[in-house]
Formats: C-alpha cells, sequence, structure tokens
C-alpha cells in the first residue's frame, strides 16, 4: 500500500467510515507482528502485541502527524509497546529454559516451538538490548532505512548506522546454532 | 569492500527461517475492541467529566513534576542537560517521508559510504533520483585496533585510558574529526556530465579538532564497556533529549568539583547504567559517557572510573 492510498484511507477513517481500518491493518499486520515477535521472542505475545498496536494506533489516529509516513509512526507505537510489555514481563521466567538448553534437555524443543522458532537465535536476541534487537530486525531484515529507523526510535541516523555495525557485530558473537541435542530443527545458516 | 546490505545478508537470512510463521490476521478482533470501547465511552462518558473535573488538580502537578537534570560547572554555569525527547521543540527533526526517489538517492548514499576505507572523507554529487542536485557530504570514521595508534591520532587533546577497573583493556575504538567542507559543487556537476557515471566525488581534509571517539573495552568473561567523548561546543543550549527519560532512574552526584549524571536502566534481564560529564579543560567542552551493563559501574565507584579517564587531563 503506498503512501497515497494510505492516507486517502486515514482521511476516511477521520471522517467516521471507520471500516477502512481493516484495509490499513491488512496492510501492516503481517510486518508488525514480525516484528513483536522477534523483539518479545515470543509468538502468543507477539499476537497480543499486534491487536494492541492496532488499537492504541486506532485510538491516536488524530494526533498522527503527517510529516512522518504513516508506517514510521506505527513501529514507533510498536517499538514503545514492545518496550513495555518487557518491561512489565518477568524476564527470570524464560530463564529456566534458557539453562535447559544448555543442559542438553531435548523437552524444550517442543516447548521453543510454540514460542519462537529458533533457541539459538532466542538466546542471541536475548544478549541484545530492545534498542540493538529493533535495529537489527528493522536495518538487518526489514532493510528500512537509518532515517526510517531514526523516525521511529527517535534517534539520529548516522549514530544508529554506526551501532547497527557493532549490534550485528555482537549478534554474531553470541549466535552459536545448536547442532546436538538442542535445537530440532537444522540452522538455517551458521553465522560467521 | 562488501556493500553492507550483502555483508548483512547472514542475518537476513536466519530471520527468513520458514518457521517463523508467515499469518497473522487480527482485523477481527481488533474491530470488535474497537466497536466495544466505543459503546462503553458513551456510556460511561457523563461519570468521566464529572471524574475528569476532580482529577484536574493532579494532573497539573504531574505535568509539573516534569524532569530535567543539569550538570553545573563551579562557577553554576549549565555545562550539560537531559530533557525529554517529548520537550524538543526544535524545527528539523522529522525528516519528511521519503518518497520512492528519495528511498533510491539514499540507497546509492549508503552504498558509497559502505565502500568507502576508513578514515577517508569525500563530497559526493550522486546523479540518478537527485533533482535538487544535493551533495552529500559522505565519511568513514578512522577505525583501530591499537592502543598506540589511537592515542598518536587523538594527540595531547584526549588521554585514553589502557584499562578501565573491572579488569577491562582497550579493544577497539573509531575516531571523527570535523570535516573542512570544502569543495567545488560546480566541477562536480561537469565532471558527472562529461564522465557519465552514477555518481563523481571529491575528497575532503579531516581539521584536527575532534568530533567524535568511540572507544570500546572488554574484560576476559566477555563484559563490554564504552566509553564515548564527543566535541560538546556547539550543542544548542547544552541539551540532549532523551527516549523515555522517566524510565531512567537518574541522579546528580559530586565527584571532586565535578558534578555527573548517573544513570540506570532496566534492560530486560540486566540493568544498564551510564556516567555522563562534561569537561572544559581543554578550552572547550568535551562530553564524556561510560556505558556498562551490569554491577561493574555503580554509583560507589564512580570515582575511579573518572579518575582512571581523566588522568592527565
Amino acid at each position: 500500500m503506498d503512501s497515497k492510498e494510505t492516507e486517502g484511507l486515514l482521511d476516511m477513517i477521520l471522517q467516521g467510515d471507520e471500516d477502512h481500518y481493516e484495509e490499513i491493518m491488512k496492510a501492516y499486520q503481517v510486518k508488525i507482528f514480525h516484528y513483536c515477535y522477534h523483539i518479545l521472542g515470543h509468538q502468543v505475545e507477539a499476537e497480543d502485541a499486534t491487536q494492541e498496536v492496532f488499537i492504541k494506533a486506532y485510538r491516536n489516529l488524530k494526533k498522527y502527524k503527517r510529516e512522518i509516513p504513516f508506517a514510521a509512526w506505527l513501529y514507533k507505537i510498536t517499538y514503545n509497546h514492545c518496550m513495555d510489555v518487557l518491561r512489565k514481563r518477568k524476564w527470570s521466567r524464560f530463564l529456566p529454559f534458557l539453562q535447559e538448553v544448555e543442559r542438553g534437555v531435548s523437552h524444550i524443543d517442543i516447548h521453543i516451538e510454540d514460542v519462537y522458532f529458533s533457541e539459538s537465535v532466542y538466546v542471541a536476541m536475548s544478549a541484545l538490548s530492545v534498542e540493538e534487537r529493533t535495529l537489527l530486525i528493522l536495518r538487518g531484515v526489514e532493510e528500512k532505512t537509518y532515517e526510517e529507523i531514526a523516525q521511529i526510535m527517535n534517534k539520529n541516523a548516522a549514530s544508529l548506522r554506526k551501532k547497527f555495525e557493532r549490534t550485528a557485530a555482537k549478534f554474531r558473537n553470541v549466535y552459536s546454532p545448536l547442532e546436538k541435542g538442542g535445537a530440532k530443527h537444522a540452522e538455517s545458516a551458521r553465522l560467521t | 569492500m562488501q556493500n553492507q546490505r550483502d555483508s548483512h545478508k547472514d542475518i537476513k537470512d536466519l530471520f527468513s527461517d520458514p518457521r517463523i510463521p508467515q499469518q497473522i490476521d487480527v482485523t477481527k478482533s481488533v474491530m470488535e475492541k474497537i466497536q466495544s470501547q466505543k459503546e462503553r465511552f458513551f456510556v460511561k462518558y457523563k461519570v468521566s467529566i464529572l471524574v475528569a473535573i476532580a482529577l484536574i488538580a493532579s494532573i497539573t502537578t504531574g505535568y509539573a513534576a516534569v524532569k530535567h537534570y543539569q550538570l553545573k560547572n563551579p562557577q553554576g554555569e549549565v555545562l550539560y542537560q537531559e530533557k525529554d525527547v517529548s520537550e524538543y521543540e526544535g524545527k528539523g527533526q522529522i525528516v519528511k517521508e521519503l518518497d520512492p526517489e528519495t528511498h533510491a538517492l539514499y540507497d546509492i548514499r549508503w552504498k558509497i559510504e559502505d565502500n568507502m576505507e576508513p578514515g577517508t572523507a569525500a563530497a559526493v554529487y550522486i546523479v540518478a533520483h537527485n533533482p535538487k542536485k544535493q551533495i552529500f557530504t559522505i565519511s568513514r570514521p578512522f577505525e583501530f585496533t591499537s592502543l598506540v595508534d589511537v592515542r598518536k591520532k587523538v594527540g595531547e587533546q584526549i588521554f585514553v585510558p589502557e584499562t578501565l577497573p573491572g579488569g577491562y583493556s582497550f579493544l577497539d575504538a573509531s575516531l571523527e574529526n570535523s570535516l573542512k567542507h570544502e569543495y567545488n559543487a560546480e566541477a562536480l556537476y561537469k565532471q558527472a556530465e562529461q564522465e557519465k557515471k552514477e555518481y563523481v566525488m571529491q575528497p575532503l581534509e579531516w581539521t584536527n579538532e575532534l568530533n567524535t571517539l568511540y572507544l570500546t573495552y572488554k574484560e576476559a568473561g566477555g563484559g563490554y564497556l564504552h566509553l564515548h567523548i564527543s566535541n560538546f561546543e556547539n550543542v544548542v543550549n547544552s541539551t540532549r533529549y532523551i527516549v523515555g527519560l522517566d524510565s531512567q532512574k537518574k541522579e546528580v552526584m559530586k565527584i571532586g568539583q565535578m558534578e555527573v549524571l548517573y544513570t540506570e536502566e532496566v534492560r530486560g534481564d540486566q540493568v544498564g547504567r551510564q556516567i555522563v560529564w562534561v569537561t572544559e579543560n581543554t578550552g572547550k567542552k568535551l562530553q564524556y559517557e561510560l556505558n556498562a551493563s551490569g554491577e561493574v559501574l555503580n554509583k560507589e565507584n564512580i570515582s575511579q572510573f573518572i579518575d582512571t579517564v581523566m588522568t592527565k587531563n
């Protein structure tokens, strides 16, 4: 969906035709879900977060200023929402299963499948701050420009650029695919 | 040198795993919630007005509690202050929407930077997607893995410690000085026209004035400390705007005659700690920022870090 189409729909929604909000959601929901999925490391929480983000966005549509792209504004809400979720979450409840990964206990393979696609990636992502995870996903995976990411994170684009290189290096440093007794599936790539 | 997009292909591939759920549809549940909230709103509207009136006093008090954090020199002048980003009132913060043309232009711009050698800078004119004939100043910081080399580069203006308390040793550094913005735009346009290239560039020279120095220290257990020293001379109102200032725990502390801003922030299962201070010793303002995770830096040992960093200043 291009920006003109989005703006047209937003105008109609703001004039009271709220059904068009469905079209907005259909255009952005998979991207927003994937972002939440990687930041939160949990499928069900990511689904809930996606819902909450769209509800928050709807409630605040009147405040949306058109100077920034709608997608960037939506990601900004998502970024803040994920920060809130992580603050509220008792992170420690995930730790026992991480420790079991190290011991090679196989039943956690089943557990992780319902939660996140790869325990190795989960462990590596856990070593990053929310800001770093955001940068890794938005730049490294979604290939957004640093200007767009700067809008989302309220940061300076030049500093993000430097930070991304360090974050990617940090991620690679921690990431190590579990090949025996760990992951149920072979990892798609070994990072070097 | 590898294109940056290609150099991070491994990460993109990893996150393109087929096990990642590809389908989600929250439209129905969101629309239902929006509808039900709307209905509840009308029922509760009158009651809410009364409650809102009663709450006005406390809300006003809440606004008054907005925090600023300031560091002052012994003469009482503000050297540095932090405010929440919501208080930013300047213009030009928001980048205008990136249309496909601008997007394409910036893609080329980043590609050029990715292919530049560390420690080089240039004025670059990109021909395609550039109707305003904008000229970019592009630079790559100097990179160092040797303490001797980085000390040689910064000279006497800044002391670069070999180690930091807690068993941390110098790992690497990147440095950028200010640039001499001396280029001939017309010559670039002409060169592009004659050579029919996608872009043309003129090398730019660095000044000797430090812009930013980013130092990383590592300990045997794999922990990192990041020391960032930057020129704070021309920062507007000496103010930095912080995202989510309220979520950070801050305290201005006095180390000798100097004020230091100590920050704690919960990040996932860890606590990030930071100290910031500003010096005027070299005749201009330099901002120091030390970032750490875990307990290595705390309120009790701040002076050890500052003593180590400021030894020769």
